[in-house]
């Protein structure tokens, strides 16, 4: 016979296959170890540079003390650090030393004449974990997301969880104080906002550095800018909220000058908040196309760092997200050392990986928490978390207010739509939809903010109030029909129009119909992707439909949703809504720099829209969070929470199984 | 034999044509269409004026301003392994770097305020004795200046566009802009009334868009000079010099992610092949025994009971035995065997590949093991449904051989019944075999959507999946034609390997 091949050559040759797969394998993975302890190698080549940096910037009269625990500590290099910079940087907490301590010797020689000053507090925690019983340094603190964000580099991010992953490396010039709402600085220890609001002077703080231990100059402020400015790099989203700046120019080395073309009352926040400051001197060595298709490069001033930085090796979507403590960081220092960020989509998986221990936050869905929180066995190791803040947006029923295809719809009548508004229970809406986890929204701005008007209430459920508007407008329900018509024998009918993939619009949508067949309306529903569903709000193509919006800041801008000028051009006014007196507000209010006038002119625009009902407000929507036990000094802010001032109990503390 | 292949390999080249060609077509005229898709992705809460430009700046980057067919040709023109015309050059950074795009023509030329300036001879910024760095940063200078210019013409061209809009408007002819097009042959008839109160407006917008494109042809021309000088070494083979070049396939740039298509594919591949890699060999080893067993002894307690528990194992659906995996295998509340999610532990880069005792004497379970460890819930969730088939398929090969007159000559002449299963009856059974094998390999590229998100696993189901949701054009392509491929290939070599099972087929 021939020689064949046989099952016992198979055998010998899958064999052979696997050894030599499984040594290339294990190459690799040696080459992998190999490059951690490159890393780790680097890491305290770094410390040590930094040390010496630090060493010399320090000024006479703090030296002594610094530079003697430092040398005093030398072999443990790295706790030696974290103490030494606690002392001189970590001002917020100790009440401050140095430069921006007393006022009276403040140094104003880079500031405008005759225009005041805002100095801003030392920045730090404002809840210390230190003041926490039960403290403890050290451990990793794991958050899992449910979306994969697809890069975390800063300006070409493309999600939410890209933003959270680099707001903890990198910093903005300023924030949103998370008890107050009011700008405060962060990089920022001072600026002057000219009074008609055409410029912008912003002072960088003295003892604000990179994680390398280089000053945050305003050379970096203006590179910064002018990165995101580069048509070849893919910031569109940032460059479109940017427009209103003419230029930056510097003034000295901690200050720069802003000149704005236009006078909005976000000028002040989108100057300093839009983008967070980038290191010139790392980001200078790439090329814009090397930027865009980064996905990891990181480096910036904040109390975290990339675990590993290496442009060659750059962390990847389907990885954890490791962030460690920036140990050079220059304001108050987080007390745990690792942040880890993990991706889960599935909502059962994601909870279940919580359960294990292997994450201690993560985002459950309502019914999951719903169900969670009623659990004694399990809130006794975790804790369910829920409070409204400014990043929780609203669902909402739009109205079309305007022609669809030519032909004016019913909601042209602001009585059809206040019927609409009373006909719908939204108690019910929030406790069965929503799981109760909401609450019932009065308009467009966040009740948790001072531009919502406290005064207005949510109209009540009220179907004869409902009835006798619809009659009123001309919709009268004739003996023997059930759907009411209009003096021309047309019946009262309209078309609900929502994206597929939520249960909760879904249920909306059959509430809806079930609703209005009470009163005499017939619905229809047209369920379609998000894409068609865009395609068709920027064609004004359709009656009714449901979304939601939300909010990036604590004073959302009403311009692009509610002047009229958005309703040409598929502008955000897709209800084309139009009001002459709410646009005169607008106006008045966006160029208004003083608050408190300007907070009047939001709440009269909050009435005008309660009067009119473009949209009928459904609910406000909560942040909802699992975090164990394990995770001590969780507070809950306005705008979220803050992950540089949780600390991780010991292992003891941790659930049990 | 060989001619046969070739003729095969040859019909691949219209085969994927087609189906890219059909692919390409259904996501561009999809309802939404691509540049939708692209403004989902970059959230929308911009003005509108900002955000029409915005869309022409991301229209303009990825040529979705040209006709359907037109972005058709260019995309075969990147993949295709056959460049024509000049060729691209690699910059130090590896970047590969093509002749400068061309510039759209401002709209309507005849409205303009002045006609439209002539293009200049470009300048190279380098003199000729110009060091290898000297060119590179005159290359990144020239292509800078060219973005900066092009981008505020793109600007000034749609914001052209947008001042039409209220003049036509009033003429009645408001169907000549359509989306971000201006229907210049419908313009074309229309004598444009230059005394009406929107007539400014559009001139100085003509002003502008005129001006920037003047400056825009002039950068061009600079950067187009610059590429001629060939500062950078060019990329590929030359075949016919300067006509025709042989150069690496370029899957183009994920409009969602920003990311060479290459490179996500790169990332994703090797995770699923992972996993189908231990998945495939399991089915086999055990459905393919249990197909012969069960043939064997045809009527058997263990032919009726493995054919139902098999068939059972098949009905279950996916998704639900992934979420019973998670909610009692995984979950510590439960049994808590296994990990509920990823492929490797956190600290698993730090670990040896085998298992080892570490420095302080405790157990670590090693690279290997780890990832074994992780993998052992999906593959479960790949491997159970896969037994079915297989093994009814082998039963229902080796019956039809067991009653084959050879069979029975063999058992006449008394040889054993082993070599009569193995040698005989087994050997020919294998043609059903080898056609479900030509199978698996599409299968192992594609990935499982439903195990990969369940199990939180980066692999090829989740990234096809999100370049459709997207409707990220490049990516899907990019996965379709490649799967495509590997089902033509994985065809042929099942042909190959009938001929050489069965020495009754030949192709010549």
């Amino acid at each position: 016979m021939r020689n064949r091949f046989g099952l016992k050559d198979l055998v010998v040759l899958v064999a052979v296959l696997v050894t030599l797969g499984s040594v290339w394998m294990s190459m690799v993975q040696e080459d992998r170890r190999w490059k951690e302890v490159d890393v780790v190698g680097k890491r305290v080549q770094a410390l040590e540079q930094g040390q010496a940096r630090l060493q010399s910037s320090l000024d006479g009269a703090s030296l002594g003390d610094v530079n003697r625990r430092l040398t005093n500590l030398e072999e443990k290099l790295a706790a030696a650090l974290e103490r030494g910079v606690a002392a001189t940087g970590g001002a917020g907490t100790s009440g401050g030393s140095g430069a921006t301590a007393a006022p009276g010797r403040r140094d104003e020689s880079w500031a405008r004449p005759g225009v005041p000053i805002e100095w801003q507090p030392p920045y730090g925690f404002d809840s210390d974990p230190n003041k926490v019983e039960g403290m403890r340094r050290g451990g990793t603190f794991t958050e899992a997301f449910n979306a994969q964000p697809s890069t975390i580099v800063p300006l070409v991010y493309k999600d939410v969880y890209g933003a959270y992953v680099f707001e903890r490396i990198t910093e903005y010039l300023a924030e949103w104080d998370p008890m107050t709402l009011k700008l405060r600085g962060v990089l920022a220890a001072a600026w002057q906002y000219a009074p008609d609001g055409s410029w912008l002077r912003v002072r960088l703080r003295d003892e604000a550095r990179f994680s390398d231990g280089a000053p945050v100059t305003a050379d970096d402020v203006i590179w910064t800018y002018k990165w995101a400015m580069n048509p070849q790099v893919q910031a569109e989203r940032s460059r479109s909220l940017l427009d209103f700046i003419d230029d930056i120019t510097k003034v000295d080395d901690k200050t720069v000058e802003y000149t704005f073309n236009k006078v909005l009352f976000t000028n002040l926040s989108a100057a300093m908040g839009v983008f967070t400051i980038l290191p010139k001197h790392f980001y200078e060595k790439f090329t814009p196309t090397q930027y865009n298709q980064a996905t990891g490069l990181v480096m910036g001033s904040g109390p975290f760092k990339l675990a590993m930085l290496d442009p060659e090796r750059q962390w990847t979507p389907g990885q954890d997200i490791r962030l460690v403590r920036n140990e050079q960081y220059w304001a108050a220092k987080p007390v745990y050392d690792e942040l880890r960020f993990k991706v889960i989509r599935d909502d059962l998986a994601r909870v279940t990986a919580f359960n294990n221990g292997e994450c201690d936050l993560t985002t459950p869905s309502s019914s999951q928490f719903a169900r969670l929180r009623e659990r004694p066995d399990w809130t006794a190791h975790n804790d369910a978390r829920m409070w409204y803040n400014i990043r929780g947006g609203y669902n909402f029923i739009g109205w079309n207010c305007g022609p669809r295809n030519g032909k004016p719809t019913i909601f042209v009548d602001k009585r059809v739509r206040r019927a609409m508004t009373l006909l719908l229970d939204r108690e019910l809406i929030k406790d069965q939809l929503f799981e109760g986890l909401a609450r019932v929204a009065t308009g467009p701005f966040n009740q948790t903010t001072a531009q919502a008007d406290p005064a207005i209430k949510p109209w009540p459920y009220d179907l004869d109030g409902a009835r006798k508007l619809l009659d009123e407008a001309g919709w009268t329900l004739k003996p023997g029909r059930d759907v009411r018509t209009n003096e021309r024998g047309q019946e009262m009918a309209f078309e609900f129009t929502y994206a597929s993939g939520s249960e909760v619009t879904e249920k909306l949508g059959k509430y809806l119909k079930d609703q209005a067949a009470k009163i005499g309306v017939r619905v229809s529903v047209r369920v379609m992707d998000w894409s068609v569903f865009m395609q068709a709000m920027d064609n004004r193509d359709f009656d009714a439909m449901t979304m939601g919006w939300s909010p990036s800041s604590p004073e959302s801008d009403p311009n692009q949703i509610w002047h009229s000028r958005f309703i040409e051009n598929q502008g955000d006014n897709f209800v084309q809504w139009a009001n002459a007196e709410a646009d005169r507000i607008i106006e008045a209010g966006r160029r208004e720099l003083n608050e408190d006038a300007r907070m009047k002119q939001w709440h009269r625009l909050h009435a005008i829209l309660h009067d009119e009902q473009p949209y009928t407000f459904l609910v406000e929507r909560p942040w909802l969070r699992i975090v164990s036990k394990r995770v001590g000094n969780f507070t809950e802010y306005k705008n979220g929470f803050q992950y540089d001032e949780l600390f991780i109990r010991g292992p003891g503390a941790s659930p049990s199984n | 034999m060989i001619t046969y292949i070739i003729r095969r390999l040859l019909l691949m080249i219209p085969t994927v044509i087609g189906i890219s060609f059909l692919i390409f077509m259904l996501v561009a005229l999809s309802p939404g269409g691509v540049g939708a898709a692209l403004r989902v992705a970059g959230g929308g809460a911009t003005e509108a004026t900002n955000r029409a430009v915005q869309e022409a700046y991301l229209e303009d980057r990825y040529g979705l301003d040209a006709p359907v067919v037109v972005q058709y040709i260019r995309w075969l023109g990147r993949i295709s392994p056959l460049k024509f015309g000049q060729r691209d050059q690699v910059a130090p950074t590896g970047e590969r770097i093509s002749a400068p795009k061309p510039l759209a023509m401002p709209w309507m030329k005849e409205w303009l305020p002045a006609p439209l300036p002539a293009v200049p001879k470009g300048q190279r910024p380098w003199p000729d004795d110009a060091t290898a760095e000297q060119r590179n940063v005159g290359y990144a200078r020239a292509s800078d200046a060219y973005a900066q210019d092009r981008a505020a013409y793109v600007a000034a061209r749609t914001l052209y566009r947008e001042a039409l809009g209220p003049y036509l408007r009033s003429v009645g002819l408001s169907h000549a802009v359509k989306g971000n097009k201006v229907r210049e042959g419908v313009l074309a008839k229309h004598t444009p009334d230059r005394s009406s109160e929107h007539w400014p407006a559009i001139e100085s917008a003509g002003r502008r868009m005129l001006a920037t494109y003047e400056r825009a042809a002039g950068s061009r021309a600079n950067l187009a000079a610059a590429f001629e000088a060939k500062p950078f070494p060019q990329a590929g083979v030359p075949v016919i010099p300067g006509i025709v070049s042989v150069a690496a396939p370029d899957l183009g740039m994920s409009f969602a992610r920003g990311r060479p298509v290459s490179q996500l594919i790169a990332a994703a591949l090797p995770v699923t092949i992972g996993l189908n890699l231990i998945a495939f060999p399991i089915i086999y080893m055990i459905a393919i025994p249990a197909g012969i067993a069960s043939a064997n002894r045809a009527g058997s307690l263990f032919d009726v009971i493995s054919g139902t528990f098999f068939v059972a194992l098949w009905s279950i659906p996916t998704v639900w035995a992934g979420v019973l995996a998670v909610g009692f295998l995984a979950n510590k509340d439960y049994l808590g065997w296994f990990p509920v999610t990823g492929l490797h532990d956190a600290g698993a880069d730090r670990m040896t590949y085998l298992p080892s005792r570490g420095a302080d004497g405790l157990w670590i379970r090693g690279y290997l093991l780890d990832y074994v460890w992780h993998v052992c819930l999906p593959v479960l969730c790949l491997v159970y449904a896969g037994f079915a088939v297989l093994s009814k398929q082998t039963r229902a090969a080796m019956l039809d051989n067991f009653n084959a007159d050879y069979v029975r000559t063999a058992k006449a002449k008394g040889v054993e019944s082993r070599v009569i299963l193995f040698a005989h009856v087994f050997r020919n059974s294998l043609l059903p075999l080898i056609t479900m094998f030509a199978s698996i390999f599409p299968a192992m590229l594609a990935g499982s959507v439903v195990v990969e998100r369940i199990f939180a696993i980066p692999g090829m189901g989740s990234l096809i999946l999100e370049a459709i949701n997207l409707k990220d054009r490049e990516l899907i392509l990019a996965n379709a034609v490649m799967i495509a491929m590997v089902n033509i290939l994985a065809l042929l070599l099942a042909d190959i390997l009938y001929a050489l099972a069965d020495p009754r087929i030949s192709y010549s």
